[in-house]
């Protein structure tokens, strides 16, 4: 089938009052979702995947991607209005929007930031709507051995998560593939259950992520609440004009394309999501800049940027996802079960027998970033009363939240048990400064290599070969193995990046931790 | 007139005494159905087809409920170790389920004896398929072929799945040298059927029956369905058995119930899903999903379960389960 086919059969899907009110909902919730210090776009779409079980296919997986692209950006509003990010992509977009709130110019940093990332989802939009049919095509070219080096790259990729400290990232990764162990192997043996059959399926990953990132997330806040008493105090007026200057604007326009562009690469990338992306786009900023020393002072430049790439990301990371059903970031991760949940298996079928559903739900995505820019500008500012929601209301709330979540995955109280524990081994090592989002990294990439790895030895026995003859003779596997010599060397490249960052600017505020 | 008034009196005073002597009579409540598989799948399709026309028989609620995880058996120990008051029952799968306990690895201490075995629902019997280009154009190429050199065979699900066990059979009856793929699932295997990592793909009915009716697409070529009879679905294929190869294989989803289930109740069920096989809105659905009705009940049921136990049981050594 044609794109064309594809797109003409979409709006049938698309104008459904259904599919019309999961878009709404997925943006304004998003927004509240992400304003909110306490949640990230991963958790939000994690507690809502089972509210989607009753729902039309297009309107449950709209929703979801537009409540990704609208938490990214309502996480720079609390960043810029009280210096705490809402989501861990906005962790970059504190050091000057925070400052320019400071100055009187709340208003015009949130239009800033709403302009970029407006900007920034369409352009990842477009580039879905442009990358993944043909790549879809592609999607029977890619089978066991490929599989087995993009999770392999994944893997490598593992240490440059871990901004800053290598080595706690690799610990990070090796807690989690030991995790990844756990269960039947793909010859059907237990591993690691200890004779509980309850583990026989593996850990689960959603209750895990819920845990890992929520759970962790709250007795932190609890604990610094004790510490610090009260929120950081701003009474800023937030006034002055919402849209920015045209002059000013039309100078960052070519910022905001290559930060939109590059976000979109690191949304492709396996497990690299919207907080590297900001971190990047703010460096890129920085480095064209002609006066890099007022970068932290409250420059339109520092909030356009990680803003424009931080948003790119989301559609950049839906693109694995449809095509190969590799997720592109954790929230992507979490869309994988969504989409399974709903009977669409990514790849081939998606863009043939499901055309109308996909087409449909790229097309509301790009919608669903328009929308974001009117509701921001309509009701950004309003936001920031969400933002001051009291810890002690927040934080039970979460708690709760995420244990129905993690119950209703599964209807089972294991599921819960799983998802405590990890909050217990979040908060631990968050403590020691052990970066979380690598376990999930490799929780879910680890069972993948281990999976695809017996398949392909399988196949390459009726190739007569070896497994590594088998690889070296499919071509998309030599470009991967070239990809992940590259990747082997990221790591050097990007503590250089994020060294230079932290030295800077020093931290910049707890957010729920997040790839 | 007054001799009617006293049978009514009667009568009335009967089924009161009835309702003092014991509980209300089932069903009179929701009833639950434990599906241990994620909704979306074939086996919830069943488990909620099922739930939906036994409601109308019953007259009451009847839910699904996917308890996943483990394996499955998070799901079945619900269902065995569940009160017998006919509130709970289960679906389950064949050879799954048998597959699961044998497995010496997974220290499973239930068997197929540990439920009340209902009834078996579903019957979808496996095939074999290939891409249209292949070189095989019936099931006796592909075993000739299969004779001479290594092949793999994707399947969809690990060894001892239905698919996979296929295959092992065909190995140690015909002397062919096949190799079970080891996929994830039907999707997966599908895909390396079409992306040509194998030659030829394992599976069941309801996963390409929909090429007959229009809406699938025309790319392979089912060189037998492995069935005593031909298949209403595909009734264009033969059976294996007719291209002299005596083997058969289906994955079934029955109905299951915990091991203290009332006896009336029990009968009371089977007369309900009876009643659903025969219900011909039941019968139109059920094909417009692919699915095979074949409904066994009681005895019948567990001999068949039996005879799965006793192929897996013979593999064993073959699966690695020894």
């Amino acid at each position: 089938m044609s794109m064309w086919e594809g797109i003409s059969q979409a709006f049938a899907h698309l104008f459904t009052l259904e599919a019309g009110l999961g878009l709404l909902i997925g943006v304004v919730g998003g927004m509240i979702i992400g304003a909110l210090p306490g949640l990230s776009a991963t958790m939000g779409i994690a507690l809502l995947i089972p509210v989607t079980y009753g729902m039309d296919q297009t309107a449950a997986i709209l929703m979801m991607a537009a409540i990704y692209t609208s938490a990214v950006y309502g996480g720079s509003i609390s960043a810029i209005l009280i210096h705490t990010p809402g989501t861990p992509s906005s962790a970059a977009t504190c050091l000057d929007g925070y400052p320019m709130t400071q100055k009187g110019e709340a208003l015009h940093a949130i239009g800033l930031s709403t302009t970029s990332s407006v900007i920034g989802g369409i352009i990842s939009a477009i580039a879905l709507l442009l990358i993944a049919p043909p790549l879809a095509r592609l999607s029977l070219n890619f089978q066991a051995p490929e599989y087995f080096l993009i999770a392999f790259f994944g893997l490598t990729l593992i240490g440059s998560l871990a901004s800053g400290n290598m080595l706690k990232g690799l610990l990070a990764g090796a807690i989690g593939l030991t995790f990844g162990l756990i269960g039947l192997s793909p010859e059907v043996y237990a591993r690691f259950t200890f004779g509980n059959f309850q583990l026989l399926g593996g850990i689960d990953l959603i209750p895990a992520m819920i845990g890992l990132f929520s759970i962790s997330q709250v007795m932190i806040l609890g604990e610094e609440r004790g510490k610090h008493s009260s929120n950081v105090k701003v009474e800023a007026e937030i006034k002055g004009r919402f849209l920015p200057p045209a002059k000013e604007f039309v100078g960052l326009i070519p910022l905001i394309l290559e930060c939109s562009v590059v976000g979109v690469f690191i949304g492709i990338l396996p497990g690299a999501g919207g907080d590297i992306a900001s971190w990047v786009g703010l460096n890129l900023a920085k480095n064209q800049s002609k006066h890099k020393e007022l970068f932290g002072t409250g420059i339109p430049e520092g909030v356009a940027a990680p803003e424009a790439a931080n948003n790119a990301v989301t559609g950049g990371a839906l693109i694995p996802l449809l095509t190969l059903g590799i997720p592109g970031s954790s929230t992507a991760a979490v869309m994988l079960g969504g989409l399974t949940i709903h009977g669409l298996n990514p790849g081939f079928e998606l863009f043939s027998k499901y055309a109308g559903v996909t087409y449909a739900v790229i097309i509301g995505f790009l919608v669903a970033n328009i929308l974001m820019g009117l509701v921001g500008w309509a009701a950004g500012r309003y936001l920031t009363k969400v933002s001051k929601v009291p810890i002690p209301i927040l934080l039970p709330c979460i708690a709760m939240l995420s244990i129905i979540g993690a119950y209703a995955t599964k209807q089972n109280m294991f599921a819960v048990y799983i998802c405590v524990i990890f909050g217990l081994l979040g908060f631990v090592m968050r403590k020691f400064g052990i970066p979380t989002a690598p376990v999930v990294l490799a929780l879910i990439l680890g069972p993948m290599a281990d999976e695809q790895i017996y398949q392909g030895s399988m196949q390459a026995l009726g190739f007569k070969k070896t497994f590594f003859q088998y690889v070296l003779s499919r071509p998309i596997c030599i470009v991967l193995l070239g990809l992940i010599v590259l990747g082997l060397f990221s790591p050097l490249i990007s503590a250089l990046i994020s060294k230079g960052y932290k030295k800077k600017y020093g931290d910049v505020g707890e957010a729920a931790e997040d790839i | 007139m007054k001799k009617l008034a006293v049978i009514a009196l009667a009568l009335v005073m009967a089924l009161g005494l009835a309702a003092c002597g014991s509980k209300k009579a089932w069903p009179d409540g929701d009833i639950t159905i434990i599906c241990p598989f994620s909704a979306g799948g074939a086996m919830d399709t069943s488990a909620r087809l099922t739930a939906e026309f036994l409601a109308k028989q019953l007259g009451v609620n009847v839910e699904v409920s996917n308890v996943t995880g483990g394996g499955n058996w998070t799901g079945y120990a619900q269902v065995i170790n569940a009160k017998g008051d006919g509130y709970t029952l289960g679906f389950s799968n064949y050879p799954g389920q048998v597959g699961g306990y044998l497995n010496p690895n997974n220290k499973i201490s239930y068997t197929y004896k540990s439920f009340t075995n209902v009834a078996d629902i579903v019957h979808d019997p496996g095939i074999i398929v290939v891409l249209l280009d292949s070189p095989y154009q019936t099931l006796n190429d592909l075993i000739e072929a299969g004779k001479k050199e290594a092949m793999t065979i994707s399947t969809g699900g690990a060894a001892g799945s239905d698919d996979d066990v296929l295959v092992r059979l065909l190995n140690a009856k015909y002397g062919t040298k096949f190799v079970p793929g080891g996929n994830k699932d039907d999707k997966d295997a599908k895909n390396a059927l079409f992306g040509k990592a194998v030659a030829a793909q394992a599976c069941n009915v309801s996963n390409y029956w929909n090429k007959w009716d229009g809406t699938g697409e025309d790319y392979v070529r089912v060189l037998a369905v492995f069935d005593e009879k031909r298949n209403d679905l595909m009734p264009t294929i033969p059976t294996a058995k007719e291209q002299g190869i005596d083997l058969t294989s289906s994955s079934d989803r029955g109905m299951v119930a915990p091991p203290t289930l009332d006896k009336d109740v029990l009968n009371k069920l089977v007369d309900a899903l009876k009643k659903v096989q025969e219900d011909p809105e039941f019968q139109k659905k059920a094909a417009s999903y692919g699915m095979g009705i074949n409904m066994l009940f009681g005895e019948d049921f567990e001999k068949y379960i039996q005879g799965v136990e006793d192929t897996l049981n013979g593999m064993k050594k073959d699966l690695g389960w020894e």
